[in-house]
C-alpha cells in the first residue's frame, strides 16, 4: 500500500463540482479547497502503475481539472513487506 | 538509519514518476506556479525537501565563518544577506542554517524563525501561507520581494 | 489517529505546503501535541534582560523563544539567546563535586567537599583573621545568591573582602552617576529609545554587544530617517551600519571630545537655562564652581583643540554638538568603551553634563543610559551590594547608620560588619597573589580569564586555597581550583535578575539541576552552617525566603521594591524600581513627579529634584581631559583595545558548548587597519605577534577598515589565547575599574 498526495488544480469557479466527482473515486480523500481552486487529495493505492491511472483519469475523465501534481508518495509500508 | 536509508532509496524510484508527470503537465505546472508564485508548488524542490532527511553541508575545513567564506563561494547570496535587516543587526549564516556540521538546514522551517520573532508568529490557518518563506524571501527578507 | 490515518495527513500536509497553506495545526496545537509547556523567564545572558519564554518538554528545556509580552525585547532575542537551552546540558557541565588531590582533580562527595572548604576557611579565619579569606562574585549570580553571600561574608564572617566581577565592567558608570546624580543607575529607561531623536553613541558596539537594543535603535532609524546616529569609537562596528556620523579617535583621547561638544551647546544656546538653574550645580570635582567658572574652563576645548588631541575632524565635533542640542530629544549608550578606563568615571561625568545642560534627562526620549554587560549586575551587584565598600540596597559600608540598619536585618551585632571597606577587586587579587588572602571563594565567574594583565595574578591563585562554584568545568578559573562545586545552571533554579534599565524580572526553576550540581545559595547556606553560623540562615527554606529579606533592606530606599514580591514577579514581565507598593507599577524616570520617592515640598515647582543630593540638584563636572595610563611610543607604536564579538559572551564558557556559535567566529584573531598591514608588510590571516610590556600573543590578523590606524582589536573570549595576558591592570581611582580598553603594544609578523 502506498499513500499519495496531489493538488488537483481546476478552472476558476470549478472547484466544488470537481470536488464533489473526486469524492466519489475509491480511495481517494479529500482535504479541501484551497486558494480558490486547489483541491488536496490523498489517494490509497497499490503501486506506481496505479497512480499514474488514476492521475490520468483525474485529468481525462473529470472536466475543468487542469493539472494533477503530485507532492507526495509514502513507501514505507511496502518496503517493510 | 538503516530504515532511512531505504526510505531515501524508495524516493529514488519515485523520480521518474515526477519525471512523467513534469513532462506530460509542463504546461499546467507553469500555470499552478503563475498562480500561486514560484516560491511554492515547485514539485523538484517539493521532492527534495521532503525527501531529505537530514541536509549535509559541503565538506570543508572550517576555520573561518560562514560570511567570511561564503563571501568568496557565493558572493550575490552573502551580499544579499548582508543587506538585509539580518545583515545589518548581524544575524549571521547560522542561526537560520545551523553550523554546517552539527547542523545543517538548507531551507529553515517557521519555527526557527518564530524563536527570535515569536510576535510575528502567525496561525497560517487564515491565510494562504504556509511558512514566513511564503511572503518573505529568505536571504533580502523583503515582502513579496518588493 | 492511526497510522493510516496518520500517513494520509502527513501526505496531506506536504500537499498544503506546496501551495502555501498549513492544514493542520495550528502553532500552540502542535505544541500541545508534542507535549511542550512554555515558561516565562528571562535571558542569561547581557544586562539587556530579554524576556524569554522557555519550552519544557519530559523535564527538559527543549526551546526557547523570545516572550512576545516583554517591553525590553518584544519577542525578540539575539543570537546567543536563541541558543542558550542548548547550554543547559552541555558536555563541559560540571555534574559532580572535585577535590584537588595530589595535583589532580578527582571527584568527591558534596559532603566531603563541603567539610573541606568549611575547614580550610575555619582555620584561616581564626589563624590570620577574617580578612585572609575573600569572596569573589559575578553579575551573573541571582541577586539571592550574591545577597547569602554577602551576609554570610560581611555579617558573619566579617570580611569586606567581597567583590565581583561588575567591578571590571560597570564599577565606572556607578561612579558616574553617583557623583553626578546622587544616586546609582539610569535616570531613565528603555521606552526612551522609542522617542529619542538623536542617539550618541560612546564606546560601545550596541550591534553586537546588546543586539535586541539595537535592533529597537534600528527599528526607530527605519521609520524615522531623519533621527541622528553619532558614534564616538575608536573602531567602526557593525553598528555603524546605521550611524549619520562616525567620530573615530585616538584610543584614549575622547574627554575633550565630550567638553568640546559642551562648548558649543553653551556658545551656541542649546542649553536649558530655566533647568540649569534649578536643578544643576558646577564643580571642578574638588570644590563647587559657578556657571561662569564652567563656561571659562570649557573655553580650551575649542572644536580645534579636541580634534587635535584626538586626531578627528573638528567639522564633526561641531555637528554632533549642533545635533545633540537642536534636537528636542536625545539619548546617550555607552558601553565598556567609556567604563574600562583610567578615566571612566569622569567620562561618564561628561556624558552626564551634555544631558544635564540642555536638559535632555527625566523626559520622555531623553536619557543618559549606560548600558550593562551582565544580567544581574544591576541588579544583584550594585543594588544588592556585592562590592567591597557597600552594603545591600545602595547602601555604604563607612555609614555608620548603613551598617546599623542591615546588621539589624542580618540580625547582627553591628560590630560583625567591618567599617572599613575591603579590597576591591585588583587589590583583592593582588593581595591573592602576595598570600594575604590566603582562601578564595569564587562564584559564578572565570577570573582566570578576565582579570587584566594576567601574568601578574595567575600564580597566586594557584596558590590560594581555591574554592570555585561554576556550572561548566574546565574554565582557566577552575583548573586552579582547590575544591569544585557543581552550581545549578540558567532553569535550574530560581530567582531574580536586575538589568540596565532598573528592571526586576524573575527566572523560574523548570527542570532538575544537571548531576549533583546544586543552587549556588544552598551551597553557601551549607557553607553558613559549616561555618557555625547557621542559624541565621535555617530560615532560607527557598529563593524566595531570600529574596523577602532582601526587600527588607530595599524598603524605604532609593531602589525601593518592597512593590516587588515573588507573586507579583511571576505575572509581570519585570518591575522598574522604585516600586513601593505591590499596586505601584513601577518607575519610568527617576527624581520627577512619576517617581514615588519625588518629594513635591521640597521641589517647589522644579521639574526634577536629585534626592541623592542634599540640595536636589545634579552636578555638571569640569574635569581636565586626560589621556590613558599607558600612552603609544615609539617602541609600542599602537594602541590596543579588546572587546566582544555578537557570538560570545565573555569567557565563553556558555557560547563555546554551542556549535553553531563556536562556527560563527571560530578562533581569535587581531583585526589591524588595512594601511597599518599594508606598512608592516601584513597580509589578512598572516600570523602575527602582538607585544605590550605585559606580554605577547600569537594571532591570525585580520586585516580590515575596523580599528582606526594605530589601533589594534582582539577579542578576548578565547582562553587558547588570552587577550589579558596583554593589558593592563592600571585602574580609575574613583572606581578601581581597570584600563582594558587601553594599552600601548606593537605587532610583528611572525
Amino acid at each position: 500500500m502506498l499513500i499519495s498526495s496531489m493538488i488537483v488544480k481546476t478552472r476558476p469557479g470549478k472547484a466544488e463540482t470537481v470536488l464533489t466527482q473526486l469524492q466519489k473515486i475509491p480511495r481517494v480523500t479529500t482535504y479541501g479547497v484551497h486558494r480558490g481552486n486547489n483541491i488536496i487529495v490523498v489517494a490509497e493505492i497499490h503501486d506506481i502503475k496505479q497512480l499514474e491511472n488514476l492521475t490520468a483519469f483525474i485529468m481525462e475523465s473529470i472536466d475543468d481539472v487542469l493539472s494533477v501534481s503530485p507532492t507526495y508518495i509514502n513507501f514505507e509500508d511496502e518496503i517493510q513487506e | 538509519m538503516k530504515q532511512k536509508t531505504r526510505l531515501n532509496l524508495a524516493w529514488l524510484m519515485l523520480i521518474p514518476v515526477f519525471v512523467f508527470w513534469a513532462c506530460a503537465q509542463t504546461e499546467t505546472a507553469q500555470q499552478l506556479n503563475q498562480a500561486i508564485g514560484p516560491e511554492q508548488a515547485m514539485v523538484p524542490a517539493q521532492l527534495a525537501e521532503a525527501g531529505a532527511e537530514q541536509d549535509e553541508h559541503p565538506d570543508v575545513e572550517f576555520t573561518e565563518s560562514c560570511y567570511d567564506c561564503h563571501r568568496e563561494e557565493t558572493p550575490e547570496v552573502a551580499e544579499l544577506w548582508h543587506n538585509s535587516m539580518h545583515g545589518v543587526v548581524n544575524v549571521g549564516c547560522f542561526v537560520c542554517h545551523g553550523d554546517g556540521t552539527t547542523e545543517f538546514v538548507v531551507r529553515p522551517t517557521t519555527e526557527r524563525c518564530i524563536a527570535c520573532h515569536s510576535p510575528k508568529e502567525v496561525d497560517f490557518s487564515n491565510t494562504e501561507a504556509s511558512s514566513c518563506f511564503s511572503c518573505h524571501n529568505g536571504h533580502t527578507l523583503k515582502f513579496h520581494n518588493e | 489517529m492511526d497510522r493510516r490515518e496518520f500517513l494520509k495527513a502527513t501526505a496531506a500536509s506536504a500537499a498544503a505546503a506546496s501551495i502555501g497553506v498549513d492544514l493542520f495545526l495550528k502553532p500552540s496545537q502542535a505544541d500541545a501535541a508534542a507535549g511542550v509547556t512554555w515558561h516565562k523567564s528571562v535571558c542569561r545572558f547581557c544586562g539587556v534582560g530579554c524576556g524569554m519564554m522557555v519550552g519544557v518538554k519530559d523535564g527538559k528545556v527543549v526551546s526557547v523563544k523570545g516572550d512576545k509580552e516583554s517591553t525590553v525585547n518584544r519577542g525578540f532575542l539575539c543570537v546567543k539567546g536563541f541558543y542558550l537551552y542548548k547550554v543547559i546540558t552541555a558536555k563541559s557541565r560540571l555534574r559532580y563535586p572535585m577535590i584537588r588531590k595530589n595535583g589532580k582533580l578527582v571527584r568527591a562527595s558534596w559532603d566531603e567537599a563541603m567539610d573541606l572548604v568549611a575547614t580550610k576557611f575555619r582555620e584561616v579565619i581564626d589563624r590570620y583573621g577574617p580578612d585572609a579569606v575573600a569572596f569573589y562574585g559575578s553579575g551573573q549570580a541571582e541577586t539571592e545568591e550574591t545577597y547569602i553571600a554577602n551576609k554570610l561574608f560581611k555579617g558573619h564572617i566579617g570580611t569586606n573582602n567581597f567583590e565581583g566581577n561588575p567591578r571590571l565592567c560597570m564599577a565606572s558608570a556607578v561612579g558616574g552617576y553617583l557623583t553626578t546624580f546622587g544616586a546609582d543607575e539610569p535616570v531613565g529607561s528603555y521606552d526612551d529609545l522609542d522617542e529619542a531623536e538623536v542617539f550618541l553613541i560612546v564606546g560601545s558596539n550596541t550591534a553586537e554587544c546588546h543586539p535586541v537594543l539595537f535592533d529597537r535603535i534600528v527599528e526607530r532609524k527605519t521609520k524615522d530617517p531623519h533621527i541622528k546616529i553619532i558614534i564616538i569609537d575608536p573602531r567602526k562596528t557593525p553598528t555603524d551600519r546605521v550611524a549619520d556620523l562616525h567620530i573615530q579617535p585616538i584610543p584614549g583621547y575622547d574627554l575633550a571630545i565630550l567638553h568640546a561638544m559642551a562648548r558649543i551647546i553653551v556658545k551656541e544656546g542649546y542649553t536649558d537655562e530655566q533647568f540649569i538653574k534649578e536643578s544643576v550645580n558646577f564643580s571642578d570635582g574638588k570644590k563647587k564652581i559657578s556657571y561662569e567658572e564652567y563656561k571659562q574652563f570649557l573655553e580650551k576645548f575649542t572644536p580645534e583643540y579636541a580634534a587635535k588631541v584626538a586626531d578627528v575632524n573638528p567639522d564633526d565635533i561641531v555637528k554632533a554638538a549642533r545635533w545633540f542640542g537642536q534636537s528636542p530629544t536625545a539619548v546617550t549608550l555607552w558601553t565598556m568603551g567609556v567604563n574600562q578606563r583610567t578615566r571612566g568615571v569622569w567620562l561618564n561625568n561628561l556624558i552626564h553634563n551634555l544631558h544635564l545642560l540642555t536638559g535632555k534627562i527625566g523626559k520622555p526620549g531623553c536619557d543618559s543610559l549606560s548600558l550593562t554587560g551582565q544580567p544581574n549586575a544591576c541588579g544583584g551587584v550594585r543594588e544588592g551590594g556585592g562590592l567591597a565598600h557597600i552594603l545591600p540596597g545602595h547602601r555604604k559600608i563607612v555609614n555608620p547608620q548603613h551598617r546599623k540598619e542591615i546588621a539589624a536585618i542580618w540580625k547582627v551585632p553591628v560590630s560583625n560588619i567591618n567599617p572599613k571597606p575591603g579590597k576591591h577587586t585588583i587589590a583583592l587579587f593582588e593581595a591573592v597573589a602576595k598570600g594575604e588572602i590566603k582562601a578564595l571563594y569564587v562564584m559564578c565567574t572565570n577570573p582566570a580569564q578576565s582579570l587584566p594583565n594576567l601574568k601578574k595574578f595567575l600564580k597566586g591563585m594557584k596558590d590560594v586555597f581555591l574554592v570555585v562554584a561554576d556550572a561548566f568545568h574546565p574554565t582557566e578559573t577552575t583548573k586552579l581550583a582547590d575544591v569544585l562545586l557543581p552550581a545549578a545552571f540558567w532553569s535550574e533554579k530560581e530567582g531574580v535578575y536586575g538589568c540596565t534599565e532598573r528592571r526586576s524580572q524573575y527566572m523560574p526553576k523548570l527542570v532538575e539541576p544537571l548531576g549533583e550540581a546544586r543552587w549556588d545559595g544552598d551551597i553557601l547556606i551549607d557553607l553558613a552552617r559549616r561555618l557555625g553560623y547557621g542559624k541565621n540562615f535555617e530560615h532560607f527554606k527557598t529563593p524566595e525566603d531570600v529574596w523577602n529579606e532582601y526587600l527588607l533592606t530595599t524598603k524605604g530606599r532609593d531602589m525601593d521594591l518592597m512593590g516587588a514580591p515573588y507573586w507579583r514577579l511571576k505575572k509581570v514581565r519585570g518591575l522598574r524600581w522604585p516600586v513601593p507598593t505591590t499596586d505601584h507599577p513601577g518607575t519610568r524616570h527617576r527624581f520627577t513627579e512619576g517617581d514615588p520617592l519625588f518629594p513635591k515640598d521640597k521641589a517647589k515647582g522644579r521639574r526634577m529634584y536629585f534626592y541623592g543630593k542634599p540640595d536636589g540638584r545634579a552636578v555638571v563636572f569640569a574635569r581636565p581631559d586626560k589621556g590613558p595610563e599607558e600612552p603609544t611610543d615609539a617602541e609600542y607604536p599602537f594602541a590596543l583595545t579588546t572587546g566582544r564579538v555578537l557570538e560570545h559572551f565573555h569567557t565563553m564558557t556558555m557560547t563555546g558548548t554551542v556549535p553553531q556559535l563556536v562556527r560563527a567566529v571560530p578562533g581569535p584573531y587581531v583585526e589591524i587597519n588595512p594601511k597599518d598591514a599594508a606598512r608592516l608588510g601584513i597580509a589578512d590571516r598572516d600570523t602575527v605577534k602582538v607585544i605590550t610590556r605585559r606580554g605577547e600573543l600569537e594571532l591570525t590578523a585580520r586585516v580590515i577598515d575596523r580599528p582606526r590606524e594605530k589601533t589594534l582589536f582582539v577579542p578576548w573570549h578565547w582562553s587558547e589565547k588570552l587577550a589579558n595576558l596583554l593589558t593592563i591592570d592600571a585602574f580609575d581611582p574613583g572606581s578601581k575599574e581597570p584600563e582594558y580598553k587601553v594599552c600601548a603594544a606593537k605587532i610583528v609578523k611572525v
